[in-house]
């Protein structure tokens, strides 16, 4: 069985008040709505408050599923929302990597190669924190998710237009940013 | 080609949006421009910072957590506005606009005109126009005490004013209402 019929099956006996079955999909799909809502809020403690209330929307809207559809888009579309609401009702206050305490406490030693990583995850924390939380939205589920732009546009409930302007205007955004800190990189042909 | 259209290319070309012929008249001016290819390497370094993403791991035990938050029965998490808190949010809406436009006819013509608000549809030019008015004010006065309330308001610009501050009210609740009552995924 494909994992999209598998999740449809799921669904289905979610649906008939199989809890376990919900909780397959919660398995599923918890490290990609974490992250989702770590990149957009940038704290692990608010990542994990929208994860669950995410899914817990999607429980109770589970009757409205359509059936077809992507449960992943429709879950990251919750998700979206609730970042999106959670952005609007505070002013947000940008964490750095160093409050995700779950982190810090498991790398004591870290593997080779961590401390790198880190550096560049921290980087691009700081580049998404640039942006406004809409643009930073589009990017994110561009890049993260590798959504299309129809994806993201189904995602986001804006217009192709609409996802288009903002991912070219993130962009602009990130570049001038990156000019700013006019760190040597390599350039890329155009073609690449 | 100018900035600002290349740029939008550039967005583009990154997710490899572009036709052919497009893709080489960006090239071309890129080559020839250099504000545009410290933009295009900028952006390059940008998209390579992002395009290597990295996950971080949720904490452990979320799935649990999760699942110990589920309720028994559906209906005890908080569901989508129900369809009257939308039909009345619709009907709010529309009164408000509905006011709004009626106090601002009023105002408007009394600005012009003076005390006599309604003056301007006596005037024999406009005489068709207010034997339809009159009609239209007889089918609304026909159809309730609200509307006939509306109505008389225009009179007395400062009850219409009132009419129309509940209307917000009223909106304003239903607004809320539906904001905290859950919005789930379009």
């Amino acid at each position: 069985m494909d994992p999209l019929q598998e999740e449809q099956l799921w669904i289905l006996q979610a649906l008939q008040g199989d809890q376990e079955a919900f909780t397959r999909l919660v398995s599923r799909y918890q490290r990609q709505i974490f992250n989702l809502g770590y990149r957009m809020l940038g704290s692990a403690e608010d990542a994990e408050d929208i994860t669950q209330e995410a899914f817990l929307r999607a429980y109770a809207a589970l009757p409205s599923f359509q059936a077809g559809r992507k449960f992943s888009s429709w879950i990251l579309s919750i998700a979206s929302n609730l970042c999106i609401d959670i952005l609007r009702r505070r002013r947000f206050a940008w964490l750095s990597l160093e409050d995700v305490s779950f982190r810090a406490a498991s790398s004591l030693e870290e593997p080779p190669g961590a401390a790198l990583r880190r550096e560049r995850a921290d980087q691009v924390q700081q580049l998404l924190g640039r942006l406004p939380e809409k643009y930073r939205l589009v990017v994110i589920l561009r890049y993260w998710y590798d959504f299309s732009y129809d994806e993201i546009a189904e995602a986001t409930g804006l217009s192709l237009n609409t996802v288009k302007t903002r991912l070219h205007r993130a962009r602009g955004m990130l570049a001038r940013a990156m000019e700013k800190e006019e760190k040597p990189c390599a350039i890329e042909p155009l073609a690449g | 080609m100018r900035h600002r259209t290349a740029g939008r290319l550039m967005s583009l070309q990154m997710d490899r949006a572009l036709r052919p012929e497009e893709e080489s008249s960006l090239l071309d001016h890129v080559e020839r421009c250099p504000r545009c290819q410290a933009t295009w390497a900028a952006m390059l370094r940008a998209g390579h910072l992002l395009g290597q993403p990295s996950w971080l791991d949720p904490p452990p035990g979320l799935v649990g957590r999760i699942r110990a938050r589920l309720p028994s029965s559906r209906k005890a998490v908080v569901a989508p506005a129900p369809v009257w808190v939308r039909a009345s949010l619709l009907a709010a809406g529309a009164s408000a606009l509905l006011l709004l436009g009626l106090v601002g006819a009023t105002l408007l013509l009394e600005s012009i005109l003076g005390r006599n608000e309604w003056a301007l549809v006596r005037r024999e030019n406009w005489g068709a126009f207010a034997s339809a008015w009159r009609g239209v004010v007889r089918l609304l006065g026909a159809l309730g005490p609200v509307v006939r309330a509306v109505w008389e308001s225009l009179r007395w610009p400062w009850l219409a004013l009132f009419l129309l501050a509940l209307a917000a009210v009223v909106v304003l609740w239903a607004w809320l209402w539906r904001r905290l009552g859950g919005r789930v995924g379009r």
